[in-house]
């Protein structure tokens, strides 16, 4: 069963990303800010990364490049959430080494496609 | 004393002619003064013997017509004493009418009367003709020409007296008694005379300035002109005027005037005198013809002289003075270097023999100096064709050299002009020079001084890569670097470094300047401080960012519950949750956007703040009421002091402020603590204060509190909503009414938001708002 960890630090939030996907087969993990996600996910070394970029303290990109330059948390592909819209804000994040973004407000479904798509190209690999 | 002005001109002596004349005027003239004075003194003496003779021919004419006067009347009195019958004479009717005939014919009798033997007067008649007594009425028994002509059958003639009837002018009585039928006098007729009449005779006979007195037989004045100074009825008998007895006239001093004084002849019936007073000023008439006549001989004397004085300068003066003035022409000419007019005046036929020769003289002098004089002038116009011709040449190297110089100052002035532009130039402007090694300055202007802090000295003869900090942005840099090597213009905006290491935006354009044969001698820089430019860039890109990032958090909530509540189904209880969060989010994003537009409208002035006096207490009061209800976590300690002031406020923000504050004070603080709210009384405001004992500010973050979307950025904060903008618009509208919010904090033990609003004005305290 793949667990997905969900980053963020408002409570409103990571209920919609649970209720979002707790229908599907996976174990779910929390955190509510950067550094308890990087502590969280070098132990649980979960399947995928849901993370919210505006975050007090580790932002969400300071949270990927700890990840990307870590070897055993290189893997995990990590979506990110933002409220920032343009282009070059999305080319910062992928340069950090994100796997996908999801533009605030975002449809559920919309994420449930992409996780699913990530976890699969994964398995793959 | 005044001193001799050294600048007049020498005193010219007179000209022959005029002292000619002189002479001759002053011959002729002492004659005629003399003879015209004897002439004066002949016709003064002719004069006054004429006027003399006139006067007493007149004094006598007058005398004449005085006795011509009184005899007439004196023959009326007594046709009148006679003219009545005997048996008539004592009825008052026949005698009044046969009084008015006689009157009528008789003008000169004043008041004519009858009076019986006794003096009775039977009647009298004005001058006017009225009856003015009746028969019995009145007594003239005493007076003198009553008992004279009673006495007499001749009829009298009275001297002058004062009347006892009409007015008070002198008069003359003249009287005749009638006989009854016996022959015996029975009474008299009296008419008194009228001496106005003197007035007109002495008219007749004299001018204005003549003065007449006439004295009757006993000497007193029976009429004297207003001049001289006798009273009517004055006794003169013993005036020399009288006793003189003179037979020719004689001077006599009346008053402050002097005159030629003649009396009449004599042999008047009645004694009565006249004088005639001539003024001896008169006589001036004479002294004026004396004036004359001296007036006309100087004259003529005057002329005599011209004509002899107009002959002596035609055969002497006027050849000698026509000589000088060829003299005098030929030296001007010569000094002046005008040709000189030779020729001299004819010499007259006869003239006298040292004219002759001092013509012939002058003639030798003038000849020669015509020779010499025509010496000179050959001489004197080589010189000047030489001097024209060095004149020439130096005109034209002068012509030159002002062009030149004209140009050299113009091409200074161009060069002064460009120098002052760049000097004055609100940009920074550098010139580098481009040949040499490294491109050092070679020109930097006081705007590039006042940018960068670098003082020219520093900086000339260095590259301009000092102003390169850490930060510059290497793309910018290198690009510079491609630009001067390709030597081709450039512009961009890099973040540069002042002398003090504050840094700033400059926006740089190189601009290579050519030489005339194309190659590129020197950059020119351009740096503009853009740094205000880029922070407002900044501000509005990070407001967009934070407002997009603020919208799309709740808008995130709403649209993910949303969706999933459509697509699933979830059990009752979740789906309330859900719904809770959407409620909250929804209502979050009314404040969000209500606070924004509150915000930017008094931002941009529109809001409009009601001020009036209020009492503050009742406000505070409800907001804390209000809160009281609405939570039920904290304690609220009410603070207010009685008796507050009256503040100037606008009570509806002031809830506003209030709401938010204490809104706050519940966010930031644990359940179960307390929130104070106070009110106390200040230097003229009242200060109102919320503390509270939350998490508290850090230091670092208390000069941003009141900014847009500020939140100190920590965990607990942001577990906790709002919308970033309560502080900024408390802010506003505490000043809106010109009051001022404060706080103090310390972390871990709690923050006081305190605002101030100011009191109200005195003189407005009836008009509480209640």
């Amino acid at each position: 069963m793949p667990k997905i960890l969900l980053v963020d630090d408002q409570e409103e939030l990571r209920l919609l990303l649970q209720a979002t996907l707790e229908d599907a087969d996976y174990e779910i993990l929390e955190a509510q800010s950067g550094s308890e996600a990087l502590s969280i996910a070098r132990a649980e070394l979960p399947s995928l990364v849901v993370m919210d970029w505006m975050m007090p303290g580790m932002s969400g990109v300071d949270v990927v490049r700890a990840l990307k330059a870590d070897p055993a948390t290189r893997a995990i592909p990590v979506i990110l959430l933002t409220a920032r819209s343009q282009a070059e804000d999305r080319q910062a994040g992928i340069s950090a080494g994100a796997s996908a973004f999801l533009s605030k407000p975002f449809s559920p479904l919309e994420l449930v496609r992409q996780v699913e798509s990530l976890l699969a190209s994964s398995q793959i690999e | 004393m005044t001193g001799t002005n050294p600048f007049a001109e020498p005193a010219r002596p007179p000209l022959l002619r005029t002292q000619l004349f002189r002479v001759l005027l002053a011959v002729a003239a002492v004659p005629v003064l003399i003879v015209s004075l004897m002439d004066a003194q002949r016709s003064y003496r002719i004069r006054e013997i004429s006027t003399a003779g006139s006067t007493a021919g007149r004094a006598s004419a007058i005398q004449r017509r005085i006795d011509d006067y009184i005899d007439r009347h004196t023959q009326a009195v007594d046709a009148l004493a006679r003219i009545v019958p005997p048996e008539h004479r004592r009825n008052p009717a026949v005698w009044r009418e046969a009084i008015r005939t006689f009157r009528e014919n008789y003008p000169g009798f004043l008041t004519m009367l009858v009076a019986n033997q006794n003096g009775n007067v039977m009647m009298a008649i004005r001058p006017d003709g009225a009856l003015v007594r009746s028969p019995g009425a009145g007594d003239v028994g005493d007076r003198e020409y009553f008992r004279r002509a009673m006495q007499s059958p001749e009829p009298f003639v009275s001297g002058t007296f004062r009347g006892r009837g009409l007015g008070t002018d002198p008069l003359v009585a003249v009287a005749r008694a009638y006989v009854d039928t016996a022959g015996k006098p029975a009474g008299i007729v009296e008419g008194s005379l009228d001496l106005q009449k003197l007035r007109q005779f002495a008219a007749e006979y004299s001018n204005r300035s003549t003065a007449i007195v006439i004295v009757d037989g006993a000497n007193r004045v029976a009429y004297s002109s207003p001049s001289l100074p006798f009273a009517p009825l004055q006794d003169l008998s013993s005036t020399s005027l009288v006793r003189r007895q003179a037979a020719t006239p004689f001077a006599e001093r009346e008053g402050t005037r002097n005159y030629i004084v003649a009396q009449s002849a004599g042999g008047s019936h009645y004694g009565w005198k006249v004088f005639v007073f001539e003024p001896a000023s008169n006589f001036g008439a004479t002294m004026l013809d004396w004036l004359r006549n001296l007036l006309a001989g100087l004259g003529a004397g005057t002329l005599l002289c011209l004509v002899v004085a107009r002959m002596a300068a035609l055969r002497v003066t006027r050849p000698l003075e026509h000589l000088a003035a060829s003299g005098h022409n030929l030296v001007e000419a010569v000094a002046e270097g005008r040709e000189p007019d030779m020729r001299l005046p004819q010499l007259r036929a006869g003239a006298a023999a040292e004219i002759a020769e001092l013509h012939r003289g002058l003639e030798f002098m003038t000849s020669r100096m015509l020779a010499s004089h025509a010496q000179l002038r050959r001489m004197n116009d080589e010189l000047e064709l030489r001097v024209a011709q060095r004149t020439d040449d130096l005109n034209r190297n002068n012509a030159e050299l002002q062009l030149a110089m004209r140009r050299k100052t113009e091409a200074e002035a161009e060069l002064v002009l460009f120098q002052r532009a760049v000097a004055a130039a609100s940009e920074g402007i550098t010139i580098s020079d481009a040949l040499a090694p490294d491109q050092p300055l070679v020109y930097v202007n006081p705007a590039f001084e006042t940018l960068t802090g670098y003082h020219a000295a520093d900086v000339l003869g260095r590259n301009c890569r000092f102003l390169q900090g850490a930060g510059a942005d290497p793309a910018a840099v290198a690009e510079i670097r491609g630009a001067i090597l390709e030597r081709r213009p450039c512009v961009v905006e890099l973040l540069n470094m002042r002398k003090d290491g504050r840094t700033f935006w400059n926006r740089l354009s190189i601009t290579p300047i050519h030489s005339a044969d194309g190659a590129v001698t020197h950059f020119v820089g351009v740096q503009v401080d853009i740094t205000h430019h880029k922070e407002i860039e900044q501000l509005k890109n990070d407001l967009i960012s934070t407002v997009s990032h603020e919208l799309r958090t709740p808008l995130t909530s709403l649209y993910g519950f949303a969706e999933l509540m459509l697509t699933r189904d979830f059990p009752q209880e979740r789906m309330r949750r859900f719904l809770h969060i959407i409620h909250r989010e929804s209502r979050r994003l009314t404040e969000l956007v209500n606070d924004f537009l509150d915000l930017e409208r008094i931002a941009a002035g529109r809001e409009r703040f009601h001020t009036r006096p209020m009492a503050i207490e009742r406000v505070v009061r409800e907001a804390a009421q209000l809160f009281s209800t609405g939570d039920g976590d904290h304690t609220l300690r009410l603070q207010v002091n009685q008796s507050l002031p009256l503040v100037s406020a606008d009570g509806e923000r002031v809830r506003q402020v209030l709401d938010n504050l204490l809104s706050n004070a519940r966010k930031f603080s644990p359940r179960g603590s307390a929130i104070e709210l106070s009110a106390t009384e200040g230097v003229r405001e009242v200060v109102i204060s919320v503390r509270d004992r939350g998490i508290g500010i850090p230091e670092e973050a208390l000069p941003k509190l009141f900014t847009r979307f500020f939140r100190v950025d920590n965990t607990a904060t942001r577990k906790i909503g709002g919308t970033g903008l309560g502080l900024e618009l408390s802010k506003r509208l505490v000043e809106g009414q010109r009051g001022r919010i404060w706080v103090s904090s310390r972390v871990g033990e709690g923050s006081t938001f305190s605002f101030s609003l100011p009191l109200a004005p005195l003189e407005s305290v009836e008009t509480v708002e209640e």
